[in-house]
């Protein structure tokens, strides 16, 4: 074989490998996204779910009140007995429902996730004192 | 055989060879391609299909409203009157769905409510899929009769 076809054949086979990279590149590019789906499926579970916990009262008491007695005496065993009711019978995965001050200091946590996806905060407003209300969805 | 034709066999070869290797990276090529967009449209599927826990109780067939202000919750009068309307454009739309809204708090009841919601807890608004994809997600029912919220939820099914 002559040097000229050589060297043609050892630039194919770089065109080649480069084309293989380019193609796998693409790939691992392309299906990146599957994460997002699910994401964007617990986001909207987690704000409905905020948001009829909002609209209902729990143990015969609204969750403002629930809430502001979170802060300020501790939970009701009853009102976290029926979040977690409540939560296993609406969800399939791991959840925190979380009740913070103004300040930002968690209050009550309700469940054991610890990071995944948060619905928007719900603000509530008792004589003065400001606290709020998110829940935490695990994958 | 002469030099000239030798060469001009040895170009052939080269370039048989060459293009034998592009149409093999070609089709490669067109396989991926080809395998990415059915993820993609499977993908697409998928999300539409998830996004139904939004769409189905924000329609305004079941949403709650007053005065034309729409409310974040589900009449379940409205469900009531879903169920014993038969109409050929629902029909359609939902012919390979099973959609149902069932009470879970403060109490579970999984039997279905066909006329009136005493006694009973699920609202069957299609029933046109055994197995298939499933999609389930937390939903306030108003009761208006009583002014009362209940948390529900809404389970779609469809078939592949």
């Amino acid at each position: 074989m002559k040097k000229g076809q050589t060297e043609i054949i050892g630039l194919v086979i770089i065109m080649m490998l480069i084309v293989f990279i380019g193609l796998i590149a693409l790939k691992f590019m392309s299906f990146g996204n599957n994460d997002d789906l699910k994401d964007t499926s617990l986001s909207i579970k987690a704000n409905n779910l905020v948001n009829a916990l909002t609209k209902v009262d729990i143990d015969g008491v609204s969750l403002k009140n629930n809430a502001v007695k979170c802060c300020n005496e501790g939970c009701n065993v009853n009102f976290e007995d029926e979040i977690k009711n409540i939560m296993n019978k609406s969800l399939e995965g791991d959840y925190s429902l979380i009740i913070s001050e103004e300040n930002g200091q968690e209050c009550a946590k309700i469940g054991i996730c610890n990071a995944g996806i948060s619905s928007s905060k719900y603000f509530i407003r008792d004589e003065g004192d400001k606290f709020s209300i998110n829940l935490l969805l695990c994958n | 055989m002469k030099k000239g034709s030798l060469k001009i066999q040895e170009t052939i070869m080269v370039m048989f060879v060459f293009i034998v290797i592009f149409f093999l990276v070609m089709i490669i090529f067109y396989r991926f391609t080809i395998n990415s967009i059915k993820e993609e449209e499977r993908n697409y599927k998928l999300e539409r299909f998830n996004l139904m826990i939004e769409i189905i109780p924000n329609m305004p067939e079941f949403k709650c409203s007053e005065l034309g202000k729409e409310i974040d919750c589900v009449d379940v009068l409205k469900l009531l009157g879903f169920k014993n309307l038969n109409n050929e454009y629902y029909n359609e739309m939902f012919k390979d769905k099973t959609i149902y809204f069932e009470e879970i708090y403060p109490e579970e009841n999984g039997q279905e409510c066909v006329s009136n919601y005493f006694n009973c807890g699920k609202f069957i608004i299609a029933d046109n899929a055994e197995a298939g994809l499933r999609v389930s997600g937390p939903v306030v029912l108003y009761y208006a009769n009583e002014d009362e919220y209940k948390i529900g939820k809404v389970v779609i099914q469809e078939e592949k």
